[in-house]
């Protein structure tokens, strides 16, 4: 008795924390709007158009279709990209986690590649590549790829190898042991690599529309920019962000959900 | 490796190694090199900036539940968001001198500083807490003596991220805008100068290894009771 009535205490309590959150949450929102439709109208601010104008700009570049185009050229190119650098990042980094000679040779590179600033090639990728939908390509691929590849090998070698040792004494097939020991355990650190991944995808391909080869949503931003329709830039610029914080959401549901098995076995145990 | 690829495609295609050593030397004394010193510094006024501002809002952020309420979902929603895209815009609140150098690389590295800087406070043991809580000790001791130790493995990995990414916003905000060291980049590169062109990059990567190889030193110094391995070993899953 004792134990359900605590037990609707802590819900209670829950909701209530539930409530100052999202309550605090939508007030700051209403606030940051606030300030940003008064700064936005006073004459001197040309350079920011407020939100009344901006988000009627939005729907209005999304209805005319300009808007729309745009941005499904860029995820066109970012997830053609991403899906390349999926492929190729987990292979090399479950190579770069069980073989001792790629681990030597390749992975010095790797952690190089992943700190340096990738954007430095831009001005010879044009030499090796061209900077049309290729170069672009590329560059999503060299964007995302090496989390993928660094979250891949960590998890691969963080697998216990006492889970190894054990699959093996009960005989288990080479084979099965990738596959039923390895890989899940594996899993979760493939997961948030491919969740990081697919972020820098996104500003990979905004990077490259910007600074190689001016189209799709880039060519959107730099032209309102250029022109000063600071409401359409401003629209723009929001529908990058939700585009980010869309994908970034999409990728923690899919992980919650594919690692739902984990937290139910934590939570038994 | 690299010396034996660049002998097969030919000096057009990819340079030899020997040959981009040589021009590194060389860069020393034509001039590069203060390019990019130059870029350098402008890029340390901007991070410096990042890490003012950025660690007491990320102190506050951890400390404080209903200010990360607040502040919580720009933070996060500016720190997913491509800050490429952003450019143009800030192009035109602060014009293309050297305040928008600094700009974006402010921008592209507070974010991280916040965020590692929250994190790092939020996770204090919360037996230390409870500690000093029953043995009343102010709130001002509380934090100077407890929170700062515990978080500040975590600030200066922020620090360490927000540097490279720094890096990373320099090089992107003088390509666009080709000045310095970004011009440089995109001369060589219509020039096809292949060798420079390497050296320089190989120069920048350096640049931006050796600093984030100073903050881990500076880390182990002031920090030697942390255990670096394992923050560092989260902040590269993040």
């Amino acid at each position: 008795m004792n134990l359900t009535m605590d037990k609707t205490f802590q819900v209670s309590e829950k909701i209530k924390t539930n409530l100052i959150k999202h309550g605090l949450r939508s007030l700051s929102f209403l606030v940051f709007l606030a300030l940003w439709q008064w700064f936005g109208s006073r004459p001197d601010m040309f350079a920011l158009a407020p939100p009344s104008k901006v988000f009627p700009a939005l729907l209005e570049s999304i209805s005319s279709g300009d808007l729309l185009e745009a941005a499904s050229g860029t995820l066109y190119t970012m997830i053609v990209g991403y899906v390349l650098a999926v492929l190729m990042g987990v292979v090399i980094g479950f190579t770069l986690a069980v073989s001792v000679w790629a681990k030597n040779t390749i992975e010095p590179l790797v952690n190089a590649a992943y700190s340096a600033p990738m954007a430095m090639l831009i001005p010879i990728l044009g030499v090796y590549i061209g900077l049309e939908f290729r170069g672009r390509l590329f560059l999503v691929v060299i964007w995302a790829i090496f989390v993928i590849i660094i979250n891949t090998s960590t998890g691969v070698r963080e697998v216990p190898s006492s889970l190894i040792e054990m699959a093996r004494s009960f005989g288990m097939k080479r084979q099965d042991i990738y596959r039923k020991v390895i890989f899940p355990s594996a899993l979760p650190y493939v997961l948030v690599g491919l969740r990081l991944g697919a972020g820098r995808a996104l500003r990979g391909a905004v990077t490259a529309e910007i600074l190689m080869s001016v189209t799709n949503l880039g060519r959107f931003l730099i032209d309102s920019g250029s022109t000063f329709q600071m409401d359409r830039l401003l629209a723009g610029i929001v529908l990058v962000v939700l585009l980010g914080l869309i994908i970034i959401q999409g990728a923690e549901y899919l992980e919650r959900k594919i690692l739902a098995w984990r937290h139910m076995a934590e939570s038994w145990s | 490796m690299w010396e034996i690829l660049g002998m097969v495609v030919g000096p057009y295609n990819l340079p030899r190694f020997s040959q981009v050593l040589v021009s590194m030397f060389a860069a020393l004394t034509n001039g590069d090199m203060a390019t990019l010193s130059g870029s350098l510094l402008q890029m340390f006024v901007g991070f410096s900036l990042a890490a003012l501002v950025g660690v007491p809002i990320g102190l506050l952020m951890g400390a404080s539940r209903i200010i990360d309420y607040v502040l919580g979902i720009y933070v996060n929603a500016l720190f997913v968001t491509s800050m490429e895209a952003l450019l143009p815009f800030v192009i035109i609140l602060v014009g293309t001198e050297f305040k928008f150098r600094v700009a974006v690389v402010f921008l592209f590295s507070i974010f991280y500083v916040i965020i590692n800087t929250a994190a790092g406070v939020k996770a204090v043991d919360p037996n230390l807490l409870e500690t000093a809580a029953a043995f009343c000790t102010p709130r001002f001791q509380v934090f100077r003596k407890i929170i700062l130790p515990a978080a500040l493995p975590y600030v200066i990995a922020g620090l360490r991220l927000g540097l490279g990414h720094s890096v990373k916003g320099m090089i992107i905000a003088e390509l666009w805008i080709i000045v310095d060291t970004g011009k440089r980049l995109w001369d060589l590169g219509f020039a096809r100068n292949l060798p420079e062109f390497f050296s320089l990059a190989m120069w920048i990567v350096l640049f931006g290894a050796l600093s984030s190889q100073l903050l881990i030193i500076l880390q182990e110094k002031l920090t030697p009771w942390a255990e670096t391995s394992g923050i560092l070993g989260t902040q590269a899953k993040k």
